[in-house]
């Protein structure tokens, strides 16, 4: 698909799009892969480097789950601007 | 290589959750440019979970013997660093190499469950087995330090351990240790014990530190160092722990009495001197029973330093000292003579401690003798023990400075002319308490004459300091000679000395009567010559002292009389603080007492 950054209707699908990728991701349960990999599972070298990795992992997919909505966001303003500027204006997203 | 433990069920279930977010990620596309970065995050989570952990997981799972580094093992629980791996291991969990960690691994992270297998562990098994390296001592070591630090750790120790019986094991490794010169493990012993005893007093009731000190006194006082004890406290424990060290409930003995060469005493000891206020509470405690402080160690420089911290009069009062000294000289004067070689506390003479323990409370043995409740007879009686040493003797003439500076910084008239009566009373009792005592002592005339020079020395020192303004200007190293040469050359003037006599000599051969007279002589001849020489009295004012036949009566009455003569001839021609300057200074030397006793 080419993209048309002055199309509302295409910002709008991606938009759509990335708010579903986002959803997905958040919906893992994550803190649950977390607490079943603790202690009470199991304990050494191996299991606490696996544990620390699911944190980080837990940590990284959240500011994930966050990004991919700002990005929504923005996608969805662009497209607003372009719908009342009739397709010539554009939002540059950061 | 380390070890990990795991429960299989439990790992069942984080493979199956593992495997269901690495679907689920794998599951997500979107190649939208705008969340590119984002999605190369969720497919590197998606890699780490199935191309990293799950195959860890399925390796352990599978339970491959052979050809995995994720070999299962069985502990057998003879090393403390698997001490959380054992107790698993026991409710059923299998315990694996890994190939991530050594064993003792200090950087893997101290869990509720290890805190609680530590403790666990330590009670109830053969304790120099689980210790029997220094790497698991110090890998202990590490651990009690890491749980101490943090409540909820610490809480799942106690709640294991059998504190009490772990510290008394302990205890006895470390004896056994020192006993056989193994130093260093005797060390990392003394430092277990001590981080153990750290890390669960937050979680011991008070009563535990009573069944503590009812321990082996040598594990108690291990103990001890790592219960951060202070003043009071500390010296209530010492005191019990000490006191049954001597007194071992059955008759028998403990055994770092049988073993040395560090005991019990040893331990506490350099917790008191580095606790002034507790030195000074366990020393008044142990005068109770001062074989505690005598009789437990053979480190005669310890039980110095504890003496003389626990009875520093920069913190300590004299009432208070009083209330250690007396009963501890006492018990000392009956019992150090029964003092021998093979005995612990035979290995340094007290006698010896004596002199610099005494110093800086001699007044107390004289002219204040009240104070302490003892009467003057008592406290040259006392005294004399003391100087009857003469490694103590010495020490006492050494220390002198101290006690000199003390009278310099008293003055003896104010600034109105007022004379400080107590201090006259102190310096004249000092030295009665120098005639009575130390003179009998020193036999070397060259050591008696120097005594009683620097004494004459102190006191005139002291009135010209007194005037305050500095006018006289007198040190106590450039009054000696000076103060020797003027009043040799009166006294031989005058005819009371033949001509050519050593002064010093003179002084220290002389008769009580003669020399009290001689020293009155000295001082006053010596305040005038310097207040001559300072302007404050006229140059003639030496004229009107009359030296000559004083043999007629008792001489010490007559000399006073006609220096009390030369002062009341001074009164109209100097101010009124030198003439009660003078007044103090005869007072001092020549007292009215001090002349119906040798008169």
């Amino acid at each position: 698909m080419t993209l048309n950054p002055a199309d509302p209707e295409q910002l709008r699908a991606r938009a759509r799009a990335v708010r579903r990728s986002a959803s997905a991701l958040g919906s893992l349960d994550t803190d649950g892969l977390v607490v079943r990999a603790d202690e009470s599972t199991w304990c050494g070298p191996t299991p606490q480097r696996c544990y620390d990795e699911l944190m980080a992992l837990r940590s990284t997919l959240r500011s994930t789950v966050d990004e991919m909505i700002e990005v929504a966001r923005h996608l969805e303003a662009q497209a607003d601007v372009a719908a009342q500027d009739g397709g010539t204006a554009r939002i540059v997203l950061s | 290589m380390g070890f990990l433990g795991y429960d299989s069920e439990r790992l069942l279930w984080l493979s199956t959750a593992m495997r269901r977010t690495a679907d689920k990620l794998a599951a997500i596309h979107n190649d939208d440019p705008a969340i590119s970065a984002s999605m190369v995050r969720v497919r590197s989570a998606e890699r780490a979970l199935s191309a990293t952990w799950l195959p860890v997981i399925g390796r352990m799972l599978s339970c491959d013997v052979l050809g995995t580094e994720y070999a299962p093992v069985h502990l057998d629980g003879t090393d403390v660093r698997t001490a959380a791996l054992f107790m698993l291991q026991g409710y059923g969990w299998q315990v694996a190499t890994d190939p991530l960690g050594q064993v003792g691994d200090g950087t893997i992270r101290v869990t509720g469950a290890e805190a609680r297998a530590i403790g666990a562990l330590l009670s109830r098994s053969d304790i120099s087995e689980l210790i029997d390296t220094p790497e698991e001592l110090a890998w202990l070591r590490q651990r009690l330090l890491v749980i101490g630090a943090d409540p909820k750790l610490a809480a799942d120790l106690a709640a294991n351990l059998d504190t009490t019986w772990v510290l008394a094991v302990l205890a006895d490794e470390h004896l056994d240790a020192a006993a056989t010169g193994d130093r260093t493990r005797a060390t990392q012993l003394a430092e277990v014990i001590a981080a153990c005893a750290t890390a669960v007093r937050e979680h011991e009731t008070a009563a535990w530190v009573d069944e503590l000190i009812e321990l082996d006194p040598y594990a108690a006082a291990l103990a001890l160092r790592g219960l951060d004890l202070h003043g009071e406290e500390l010296a209530a424990a010492c005191d019990r722990i000490l006191a049954r060290w001597r007194n071992p409930p059955d008759g028998g003995g403990w055994p770092d009495a049988d073993v040395g060469p560090t005991y019990t005493a040893d331990l506490l000891f350099p917790l008191l001197i580095a606790d002034p206020d507790a030195a000074t509470a366990f020393l008044q405690r142990a005068a109770a029973h001062p074989d505690i402080v005598f009789q437990t160690t053979n480190d005669g420089v310890l039980v110095r330093e504890l003496l003389l911290v626990g009875t520093d009069p920069a913190h300590v009062s004299a009432r208070a000292a009083g209330d250690i000294m007396v009963p501890t000289l006492e018990w000392l004067r009956n019992n150090v003579a029964w003092f021998h070689n093979d005995m612990i506390g035979g290995g340094f003479d007290a006698r010896e401690l004596l002199g610099e323990l005494a110093a800086p409370w001699l007044l107390y043995f004289g002219p204040r003798v009240e104070d302490w409740g003892w009467s003057i007879t008592e406290g040259e009686e006392i005294l004399q023990f003391v100087v009857d040493d003469g490694r103590a003797l010495d020490d006492l003439l050494a220390a002198m400075e101290q006690w000199r500076i003390e009278l310099l910084v008293r003055p003896l008239v104010d600034a109105d002319g007022r004379i400080e009566a107590g201090w006259a009373t102190d310096m004249a009792g000092l030295f009665i308490l120098f005639d009575e005592v130390i003179t009998k002592e020193v036999t070397d005339d060259a050591r008696a004459a120097r005594i009683w020079v620097d004494l004459l020395a102190s006191a005139v020192t002291t009135v010209g300091t007194s005037f305050g303004d500095g006018a006289i200007g007198l040190t106590v190293s450039a009054t000696v000679p000076f103060v020797v040469s003027q009043v040799q050359d009166l006294l031989t003037d005058a005819g009371i000395l033949p001509p050519d006599a050593d002064l010093v000599a003179e002084l220290a051969h002389a008769e009580t009567a003669q020399r009290k007279a001689t020293t009155a002589i000295f001082a006053i001849v010596a305040l005038a010559a310097q207040l001559v020489d300072s302007g404050d009295l006229p140059e003639d004012a030496l004229d009107g002292l009359d030296l000559g036949n004083v043999s007629g009566g008792c001489e010490a009455r007559v000399v006073h009389d006609r220096l009390q003569a030369f002062i009341d001839g001074l009164r109209d021609r100097c101010s009124a603080t030198v003439y009660n300057a003078f007044v103090a200074l005869l007072s001092t030397f020549l007292s009215p007492d001090a002349i119906n006793d040798v008169c």
